[in-house]
């Protein structure tokens, strides 16, 4: 020690000590902040149940084409408009490994209109680990084993039906939801990068810099935003690459979007920066740099996850209306939004109601992001009372 | 470079902190062109020495500018006039608000703050470890063990385990905390602390046993401590000498003692009035002077006395003159234009 003067220990009048059991001696004395928060994130069941789902929704996204019995573009005539196929378990009073019956394609002698009918003398087993129509997984490895499928190549399993066009609503559901998942990640990554960076400069710095940043987020709250979409969607050339909109859509996403972030990150930043810890470090004589990454940023991460959160719901929302408008992304990619395009009329939903399936699939993920982001929002601050 | 070159900076030898006439205004805006409207005076032109050793208290009610002297002192905010002396181990004197950023980091490492709150001065994300070890990590002062050596022998100099260094302050009582918190104090060694309302968020017990830690440290390590309060019967047991402190000006500073058995301002007078008496007989015989009304607005202080429209014995002098801070008697000073000619009543000492 260079310069701390060692205290002669013996010449010290020392205070008694405070009695050991006076503690609650438990594990939460020494735990640290992200094991508080999550032990009372766990409180929140409906979180909790949430968060599972979309862990499950998520590898199911990343390995869709393995999970997913076809390919999304796989077109098949004589299967159009096909019902949901129903997995059974009974056949003729016995119990056997999951099958499902094939069907058979006739016509309504009254309306002419195509039914399927279920051919309850073949049974059609699900086989686990099928070759299927090849594919590369995760984009590396060349291989056709799909999860599962059904051996007769004339036959399709069809768990949530199939399209105009015949092709497998559940494949095309997985797929899409690589795509408007990451929307929401990508669209979030972007607004966090602008909220965090324009909310700091605003909260931090305060004054006509705050001033002049917090006229512009209500100006850009102000807008309405559906008419700034479309203008701005019909302002990105038709010829582009579809992946190349698709991060254009993101963008425009996150141009409105960031402003709620903003919002949190300037108040944290206010309520810190009178926070007397945060005048103990500068006493302290603890830089700027320090101030900021040591004291002032971990008391907000939490705080942040839990708006970015709460933010993904609102740009898969965004991400879903544009492309159902037919402004966001177009076919070939296939997105949620892309997929609910096919439900626009009546007719088709009367005929096909299993066409929403896609629109299920929106509401179940932003329920779940939303009860996520409230549960982390109740956890975030651990110490208070 | 340093100011100690500086010709004129000079203070009497017993004295650790000299401020002369010092003057905090925070401008108040208004409107989203931040148009400045006018300006609280949170403390106009304060002078007072503090000796080396001894503890100087500072008293007044809430809002009348405290606070603000002891982050004057530590330059928590920079001062809007006049100057702060403060004598270093070394014995050369610098003037604190005009410092720059690298001298004054310097400095931090002989004066230090105990706050108010022992909640929201501790950070919640930190272990004991680091949170009484910033201070050493900041300026480099020895090797991880030696730190961790000395966080543990910190801890026990405030009766605190060290077997609790990886723990989190939420473990803790507010007590317990404030111990923490005068840990953290400690650990560079300074020669002058502030003490910000240190015990007034604690039970009277734990504030009476941290009273006496405080005590014990200042004995051991030969601190001199700056101690605001409210709590006149907390003072009076802590303090050598007293400031009272009325809308950001020193109305008295006198020894402990005498001001409590013969106080000259009247403001001293019905502060000490309002200090409760354990003996109740004694309480009975005792001249009553109620304070009328509230604090003023900072914003807009009175003309005259700042204190006249609440004092019994304002005349027309009080209105219309400022008065000075001036000797009365040996030792005292005092901010009333009929000083001399008051006869006001403490408190009888035990």
């Amino acid at each position: 020690m260079t310069d701390i003067q060692t205290l002669p220990s013996e010449t010290l009048l020392v205070p008694p000590l405070a009695p050991k059991e006076e503690f609650k001696a438990d594990a939460s004395s020494t735990a640290k902040p992200w094991t508080l928060i999550w032990w009372r994130f766990r409180k929140h069941k409906l979180a909790v149940v949430s968060l599972a789902f979309m862990v499950i929704l998520g590898l199911l996204a990343v390995f869709a084409d393995f999970m997913s019995p076809y390919a999304p573009t796989t077109i098949n005539r004589v299967n159009t408009f096909a019902p949901p196929t129903v997995v059974r378990v009974v056949h003729e009073g016995t119990l056997q490994r999951p099958f499902i019956y094939a069907m058979k394609r006739v016509r309504d002698p009254e309306t002419a209109r195509v039914v399927y009918q279920e051919d309850r003398t073949k049974v059609l087993p699900i086989d686990f680990f099928v070759r299927g129509e090849p594919y590369a997984l995760l984009g590396l490895v060349d291989t056709d084993l799909h999860f599962f499928g059904i051996g007769d190549r004339r036959q399709q399993i069809n768990l949530l039906g199939t399209d105009s066009l015949g092709r497998d609503i559940f494949t095309r559901l997985l797929y899409g939801a690589r795509v408007t998942l990451s929307a929401g990640l990508i669209g979030v990554a972007f607004s966090f990068v602008l909220g965090l960076a324009l909310g700091a400069i605003s909260g931090y710095y305060g004054g006509w810099l705050d001033a002049m940043i917090q006229r512009l987020m209500e100006f850009i709250r102000s807008i309405p935003t559906i008419p700034l979409w479309m203008g701005l969607a019909a302002a990105l050339p038709i010829a582009w690459d579809p992946l190349f909109v698709y991060v254009l859509i993101t963008i425009i996403l996150s141009l409105i979007g960031w402003t709620h972030l903003a919002r949190v990150v300037r108040g944290r930043f206010l309520s810190l920066k009178s926070e007397d810890y945060v005048l103990a470090a500068r006493l302290a004589g603890a830089s700027e740099y320090r101030i900021v990454t040591r004291h002032m940023l971990p008391a907000m991460t939490s705080y942040i996850i839990a708006a970015v959160t709460l933010a993904i719901p609102e740009m898969i929302l965004g991400e879903t209306a544009l492309s159902f408008l037919g402004l966001g992304l177009r076919p070939p990619v296939v997105s949620w939004g892309v997929l609910l395009q096919d439900a626009q009329n009546l007719r088709t939903i009367s005929l096909a109601p299993w066409l929403l399936a896609p629109g299920v699939a929106v509401i179940l993920v932003v329920l779940a992001f939303n009860f996520i982001g409230d549960g982390l929002r109740d956890a975030a601050d651990p110490y208070g009372q | 470079m340093t100011s100690t070159t500086k010709t004129k900076l000079s203070m009497h030898e017993d004295h650790i902190i000299s401020v002369r006439a010092a003057r905090k205004y925070f401008p108040v805006q208004e409107g989203w062109m931040r148009r400045v409207k006018g300006y609280v005076k949170a403390v106009d032109d304060i002078t007072f020495d503090i000796r080396k050793g001894e503890t100087f208290g500072l008293v007044g009610e809430s809002g009348s500018g405290k606070s603000s002297i002891a982050r004057l002192i530590l330059r928590a905010y920079d001062l809007t006039g006049g100057e702060i002396l403060f004598r270093r181990a070394d014995g050369s004197v610098i003037d604190v608000s005009t410092l720059s950023d690298r001298d004054l980091r310097d400095i931090r490492r002989e004066m230090q703050m105990i706050f108010q709150d022992p909640y929201s001065s501790l950070n919640p994300r930190m272990t004991l470890l680091d949170l009484v070890g910033e201070p050493l990590v900041i300026h480099g002062v020895g090797s991880q063990g030696e730190i961790r050596d000395r966080v543990a022998e910190l801890l026990r100099l405030v009766g605190l385990r060290p077997e609790y260094l990886t723990r989190y302050p939420h473990a803790f009582s507010g007590g317990q905390r404030q111990r923490i918190g005068i840990a953290r104090a400690l650990a560079l060694n300074p020669s002058f602390i502030a003490a910000d309302e240190a015990v007034s968020a604690l039970d009277v017990s734990v504030a009476a046993q941290n009273i006496n830690l405080m005590q014990d440290l200042q004995e051991k390590f030969g601190l001199t401590y700056l101690f605001i309060t409210h709590d006149l019967g907390m003072v009076e047991h802590i303090s050598d000498r007293i400031g009272v402190m009325y809308l950001g000006r020193l109305m008295e500073v006198g020894p402990t003692d005498e001001m409590f058995a013969k106080p000259l301002h009247p403001y001293t007078e019905a502060l000490l009035a309002a200090v409760p008496q354990p003996d109740p007989r004694g309480n009975r015989a005792r001249k009553r002077v109620p304070l009328k009304g509230e604090i003023a607005d900072a914003m807009n202080i009175p003309t005259g006395c700042p204190f006249h429209p609440r004092c019994a014995y304002a005349d027309a002098k009080c209105r219309g003159e400022v008065p000075e801070l001036r000797v009365v008697q040996a030792g005292r000073q005092v901010r009333c234009h009929h000083a001399e000619t008051l006869d006001l009543t403490g408190v009888v000492a035990e």
